[in-house]
């Protein structure tokens, strides 16, 4: 096992997030599993020629477009007051 | 003990390109909340950013500004943090290889100068603003801010007192404005600085436990949290006690420091390279291109204005302290004016008339042609300086100067039999005068050619007067 369930209680510190023992056993397994998943990509060979012709400078002109209107933006938010995003009080 | 205050000074400025850093959407300042945001910027599933070219050459044109190296290859990097003014949750940024670094900006101190060593430089993207309740309610979000660009500038610990730091931070917003890639307001937060200071015994060698101030939003706030963090330190460790490594937050109204966070394991950002934006190659090509179209920042105009023009190196820094008033003394000398004659104008009247309006020098109106042709009328002896003035008040807003003369017969007389006729009046309406000069009041005098410049309306030229009156005296 990679993911200790130190390693959970403290990625669940930092992103707030209290879990019951379960819960924390639960994510240790999942993200053990997911870190299972991304060793495949470890076993693709890449050979520096391929590395060479990876994309690089993918640039945009500095062009205005617009973007969503306020009403779909908000759309998907749990709170809203309709102007802006309401989330729980956060001051550091 | 006498203590040595140790500062290093991280600078975020925000770039004034039109759009975000990876998305389309308005980088403009003031609109309504949440009216500039698109799935890029608010982190929607399935979106891809794609970098902005000006960004990356705003960036390297202040990278070489700064002396900097240049980073050939550049890539991007994920910082993790949960805190909602980020909605993707991360912050695009470069860690490891970041656009610039070990480069350097010369700062002119009163005491001379003193050279400040840039420790990186790198691209990233802005968070949004959260303005929280003042009873606690809930916190409410605008992301129009979220993801315009930023460079975030980072020096060595250099400075030494709050006088150094807001020099250098005066220089580096000239270095911007002169480049034109920031608009370097602080009251709008383009220009804000993170101050990480220190203090130890004076002549010792090895670094103090430092704390990070944030939160800056003017240079006044800037000298007022070094000096109120610098003494706290230093209080600390004269009563024997030890400074903690924190992060503080500069309370503008109640001037002092606030504690932010005190956990050493706060900052885990779990920095990983960000795998939605491909390495930027910055070849020697584009560098060259870069250098050459590089303009002449302030520094260098100063320079130039003292050693090819003669100005004091006080008129320079006046004339260099706004990018628009240099660049419009410059168009006034290349019209014909004599620099030293323009410099005058502009520190003085041009000054003068900005003021009252409260105005910026890139806000006015005036033409460098029309001070141009308004120096020449004096230079050729056409109107005198006192008129020049009154015809620069009327015409500041707009107006021809040579028009405005003509309509209000301003110009001067410069027909001596005009002025001789003036003078025989004169001298029969004030017999007393002349008989006072005589009997060797020499005050009398004045008061004649005053009297003749009245009755010509001022637009005579006071030295062909007292000439003129001095021998008509003399004749008898």
């Amino acid at each position: 096992m990679r993911i200790t369930s130190e390693t959970v209680e403290h990625t669940a510190a930092l992103a707030k997030l209290k879990l019951t023992h379960e819960e924390l056993a639960q994510a240790a397994e999942q993200l053990e599993d997911i870190l299972n998943c991304m060793d495949v990509l470890a076993g693709v060979t890449c050979d520096t020629q391929q590395q060479a012709q990876m994309r690089k400078n993918v640039l945009r002109e500095d062009v205005c477009r617009p973007g969503l209107e306020r009403s779909q933006l908000l759309v998907g938010a749990p709170a809203t007051d309709g102007t802006y995003f309401l989330v729980p009080k956060t001051v550091e | 003990m006498r203590w040595e205050t140790v500062i290093g000074l991280e600078t975020h400025v925000e770039l004034n390109t039109d759009t975000k850093i990876f998305c389309s959407c308005s980088t403009a300042f003031g609109a309504p909340p949440n009216t500039q945001c698109c799935p890029v910027c608010m982190g929607l599933p399935g979106s891809l950013p794609v970098l902005n070219r000006r960004v990356v050459e705003y960036a390297a044109r202040i990278a070489l500004a700064l002396n900097c190296s240049i980073t050939p290859l550049n890539r991007f990097d994920r910082k993790n943090y949960f805190y909602p003014d980020l909605p993707k949750a991360y912050q695009i940024s470069q860690l490891y290889l970041p656009i610039a670094r070990e480069g350097w900006l010369d700062v002119e101190m009163e005491q001379g100068r003193k050279s400040i060593r840039i420790h990186e430089m790198h691209m990233e993207e802005d968070a949004g603003k959260l303005i929280h309740h003042p009873d606690g309610g809930d916190t409410r979000i605008d992301y129009n801010r979220c993801g315009v660009p930023l460079v975030e500038i980072v020096t060595e610990p250099d400075f030494r007192s709050a006088d150094e730091v807001v020099a250098y931070l005066e220089q580096l917003r000239s270095v911007l404005l002169y480049l034109g890639v920031s608009d370097g307001k602080l009251q709008e937060g383009s220009l804000r600085c993170d101050v990480n200071l220190s203090v130890r015994p004076e002549g010792s060698q090895t670094l103090g436990v430092r704390t990070e101030m944030k939160n800056l939003g003017s240079f006044r706030a800037v000298r007022r949290a070094i000096e109120y963090e610098s003494q706290r330190q230093i209080r600390i460790l004269e009563s024997g006690g030890r400074v903690i490594r924190q992060t503080l937050r500069w309370d503008e109204d109640a001037d002092q420091s606030i504690p932010m966070r005190t956990k050493e394991d706060a900052a885990d950002y779990r920095y990983f390279p960000e795998p939605d934006l491909p390495p930027v190659e910055l070849d020697e090509a584009f560098l060259t291109d870069l250098r050459t179209q590089q303009p002449e920042l302030a520094a260098q105009k100063r320079a130039r204005y003292c050693k090819d023009w003669g100005l004091s190196a006080y008129d320079a820094r006046m004339l260099t302290g706004q990018r628009s008033l240099a660049e419009f003394f410059e168009r006034t000398v290349a019209l014909g004016a004599p620099p030293k004659k323009a410099a005058n104008w502009i520190m003085g009247q041009v000054l003068r008339q900005l003021s009252a309006r409260n105005l910026q020098a890139q806000d006015m109106t005036l033409q460098p042609k029309v001070l141009a042709r308004l120096i020449a009328l004096v230079e050729q002896g056409r109107i005198n300086r006192n008129t020049a003035v009154e015809v620069f008040d009327a015409v500041f807003d707009g107006g021809d100067p040579e028009e405005y003369i003509a309509a209000h017969g301003l110009e001067r007389i410069s027909d001596c039999a005009q002025v001789r006729q003036a003078v025989e009046q004169v001298f029969a309406e004030n017999p007393r005068s002349v008989a006072d000069w005589r009997a060797g009041k020499e005050k009398a005098l004045g008061f004649l050619v005053g009297q003749t410049m009245r009755m010509l309306q001022g637009k005579a030229d006071p030295q062909t007067v007292n000439k003129l009156i001095r021998d008509r005296l003399t004749e008898e």
